[in-house]
């Protein structure tokens, strides 16, 4: 009678946790043609305040926030909630704000609204701090709001693109709010935010109030799918209209899918290998010929070909990841180049032995190679490429944080990473090449750098600032600190159905579009 | 008895919150770096300015204690059941574990059905007639299960169900979304437990009582069901145990194939960021389900055979 008891016991807690863990079936996901947009994506937002840490980014994507600017997919910037943003003295840029702008729960967006956004930006993100450093920001009418600079700052159209400074009505987050209640939220973009699950899901519906016009989706459901395998599916299957972050090795599959279309624009960054001219374990790479030979020797379009099975393009030099740079793209290694490789090898006396290893006082020339994710397949090419050029590379896959960490430690040889080129140009190549630059790994210098990095950020004619971007640019590919490889690949599978889908190179941030519709 | 049980057990939990507190810590960078790594605020900062930001945000942490203060901080929050809050959401942890426990428990239970039921039936059919070709056949496929790699099972399952019938990969915990990863949790967890219960049930069949049953002309499915069973089924209650601590472990894996919104795929999410409230929650959380299963298991065994009780005692 007891072993019955026990029996029946078990049976009713098991079946009391399967009726507590599983909904009625319906999850919503069965609604073709009615007007919601789903998104798969590998990646929500942690919070509903864009001020909250990895979050703006998120909320942009979806159509949820709007900053005064927005970078296009060109790599030009241009207004957004702002009519138009305009220098009028040399440090002092004027923005104008687009009449009848509203947040969310019909509070105005007036220059007093912006200033606060912008204030707790800089008080809340150390992004947005950095975006807004030596930078007052002061209401001067109902409309216009000015950005006062310590020095001439041309690329500040670029600051207030960024996604970290969207605005946000600072009133609907008072101090120990709920990041994760929706109903908290009050943005400006076309969609809001309805429902939210931290890391699971997010529901947006229509903002009628939207300054654009009437939004071409009545609502947008986000899911996150962090499996890519199971992005793919989705994608396959026609389970979402859109999906994000798609795996390259399955893009000949995709891309014969009926029913949708295979997106995949290069990415404003550049895959880039960083190289550590003090390494004690490669003493070679103190060598600029060496270096300029591992960069001569990448061939490019075979990398693209094996490691993002087409989905990308060559990079010859750091910049050209930037549409807003097309030049860039005519500049560094514009060519596989065995033999020039093969020749700053023996000129650096690293010769070829019998075994097909380059030796040089009688050590190989080695070194190690830390990737980090999607990166692993470009840097097994790179080990290839580089193996027939007689050096023997051993390739690790980590975590970020293990490259960083052997960054601060000095224990590395060759890094990959990838760093934004689209936004404040001079800034962004100077943490490439500047003094104390974040990515200027291997402290390289040069006299012509801290000039030219004048030039870029402070100079009066825009085409003088564009040149010294250029020369910084063939000064990267001179000293070789770093060598560039590719864009990133942002594969976004779309359903035929979704109209108004436009390819960009910020792509992550630019997934739901205001003029999109469902056919 | 029990007294003891509740004892080791909370010098067990001790002990492993000792280790998932300094196991966490000892992978290499922090939130900190994830933050900072992954916002781009580094191009955009000196030097001097990004190490006072980033000091600022371990402060706000409180990563920027000792480990040990960090360590009793947390353990004296933990024993009054609060977890912390998440460095990622700025939610309490233990609301977040709460959303996502059901699913997971509900993956959990389905999934160790479908191992027993499967094992229950693959154990019977082989012991029915052993080393014939229905035993052979079910050896083999049982090797070919314990083979394939979850995630393979999962992707593969996940694949075909999708093109097939049109499972929905993605959404809430729903019977309809149950199914197919409950049965490839159960499948991984199947082969060992069919295994031994082949064992036993062959091992119970030639004891004298089976045998006399056997000689009073008692069916075979009367023999089985009637009288061995119960039996047979004893020496599987540890491993049943077993069985249920290792799903917890396989779920990982499963929950982020299928995106079942369980507590696996949240602390995947969370080790990736490294989120150490959450993370350390949800590892005291296994070693709670894992140290709970087996004292019932304990429990369990002594109710239906107390001379597991005695010996213990004898041991003892």
């Amino acid at each position: 009678m007891a072993g019955i008891r026990v029996k029946f016991g078990a049976a009713a807690v098991v079946a009391a946790l399967l009726l507590a863990g599983c909904g009625d079936g319906n999850d919503g996901s069965d609604q073709p043609g009615s007007g919601t947009l789903r998104v798969a994506t590998s990646a929500l937002a942690a919070s509903v305040d864009p001020m909250a840490e990895l979050s703006a980014s998120y909320l942009r994507s979806v159509g949820a926030a709007e900053g005064l600017m927005r970078i296009q997919p060109d790599g030009t910037v241009a207004p957004e909630l702002a009519e138009k943003v305009e220098a009028t003295a040399p440090t002092v840029w004027t923005a104008t704000l687009r009449p009848n702008v509203t947040f969310w729960k019909g509070g105005t967006v007036d220059a007093k609204a912006v200033v606060a956004s912008m204030e707790r930006a800089r008080t809340e993100n150390t992004l947005a701090a950095g975006l807004l450093k030596d930078v007052t920001v002061a209401a001067t009418g109902q409309r216009t709001v000015t950005f006062t600079t310590k020095e001439p700052t041309y690329s500040l159209p670029y600051a207030l693109a960024h996604y970290q400074l969207v605005i946000h009505n600072v009133s609907g987050y008072p101090a120990g709010f709920s990041g994760t209640d929706p109903a908290t939220a009050d943005l400006t973009g076309p969609y809001r935010i309805t429902g939210f699950e931290s890391d699971r899901q997010m529901v947006l519906e229509r903002n009628d109030r939207w300054w654009g016009g009437t939004p071409g989706l009545a609502r947008v459901e986000v899911r996150k799918v962090a499996d890519p395998q199971a992005r793919a599916q989705i994608a396959l299957s026609g389970q979402a209209e859109i999906v994000q972050d798609l795996p390259t090795e399955r893009a000949k599959e995709l891309e014969a899918a009926p029913g949708m279309s295979l997106v995949a624009k290069p990415a404003a960054n550049t895959v880039t290998v960083y190289l550590n001219p003090t390494s004690t374990a490669a003493p070679a790479l103190a060598d600029q010929r060496v270096r300029q030979a591992l960069a001569w020797a990448v061939d490019r379009q075979e990398v693209v070909s094996l490691a993002t099975s087409g989905l990308s393009v060559p990079a010859p030099s750091w910049l050209a990841s930037n549409p807003a740079f097309p030049d860039a793209t005519g500049q560094g290694y514009t060519r596989f180049d065995k033999v020039t490789a093969e020749r700053l090898l023996d000129e650096a006396g690293w010769t070829l032995g019998a075994d097909g290893k380059r030796v040089k006082d009688g050590k190989k020339l080695t070194l190690r190679l830390l990737t980090f994710g999607a990166e692993a397949a470009t840097g097994e090419v790179l080990q290839a490429q580089w193996a027939r050029l007689g050096i023997d590379v051993q390739v690790r896959n980590v975590e970020s944080s293990l490259i960083n960490q052997s960054i601060e430690k000095g224990d590395w040889d060759a890094v990959t990473q990838a760093w934004t080129t689209l936004g404040d140009t001079a800034k962004l190549i100077a943490a490439q090449i500047g003094p104390g630059g974040a990515a200027n790994h291997g402290k390289y210098t040069d006299p012509r750098i801290e000039g030219l990095l004048t030039q870029a950020a402070g100079a009066a004619q825009e085409g003088e600032r564009t040149a010294a971007v250029y020369e910084l640019n063939k000064l990267m590919v001179e000293l070789a600190p770093s060598i560039p490889v590719h864009p990133r690949v942002l594969a976004t599978g779309i359903a035929k159905e979704v109209t108004g889908f436009v390819a960009h190179p910020l792509q992550y941030e630019n997934i739901v579009q205001p003029k999109m519709t469902l056919g | 008895m029990i007294a003891r049980g509740v004892v080791t057990a909370a010098g067990l939990l001790l002990v492993a919150s000792v280790l998932v507190f300094v196991l966490v810590r000892a992978a290499p960078g922090d939130a900190v770096d994830v933050e900072f790594g992954e916002s781009g605020a580094s191009a955009l900062l000196s030097s001097e300015e990004e190490a006072a930001a980033r000091a600022q945000r371990a402060r706000e942490l409180g990563l920027d204690r000792s480990v040990p203060e960090q360590y009793v901080r947390w353990l004296s929050r933990v024993v009054r059941l609060d977890l912390g809050i998440s460095f990622r959401t700025g939610r309490p942890v233990a609301d977040e574990l709460v959303e996502r426990v059901p699913a997971s428990a509900a993956l959990g239970g389905a999934g160790f059905l479908v191992a027993l039921a499967g094992a229950w039936l693959i154990g019977l059919l082989s012991a029915r007639r052993p080393g014939g070709l229905l035993d052979h056949v079910l050896r083999l496929l049982s090797l070919a299960a314990t083979a394939v790699p979850t995630f393979l099972l999962g992707s593969l399952a996940l694949r075909y169900a999708a093109e097939w019938i049109g499972y929905p990969i993605a959404g809430e915990a729903s019977w309809r979304r149950l199914w197919l990863p409950a049965v490839v949790l159960g499948v991984g967890a199947m082969p060992v437990v069919a295994r031994l219960l082949r064992a036993s049930l062959i091992s119970e069949y030639g004891r004298p009582y089976a045998l006399a049953a056997r000689a009073r002309g008692a069916s075979p499915a009367r023999v089985t069901f009637r009288h061995v069973m119960r039996p047979a089924f004893t020496p599987l209650l540890t491993l049943a145990g077993l069985t249920l601590a290792s799903l917890v472990a396989a779920s990982v894996i499963t929950e982020v194939i299928f995106s079942w919104p369980g507590v696996s795929e949240y602390a995947v999410a969370a080790i990736s960021a490294k989120d150490y409230p959450v993370v350390q929650a949800y590892l005291l959380l296994v070693v709670v389900v894992v140290v709970v299963v087996n004292r019932a298991v304990d429990v369990i065994q002594h109710l239906l055979d107390p001379r597991v009780g005695q010996a213990a005692e004898v041991m003892a």
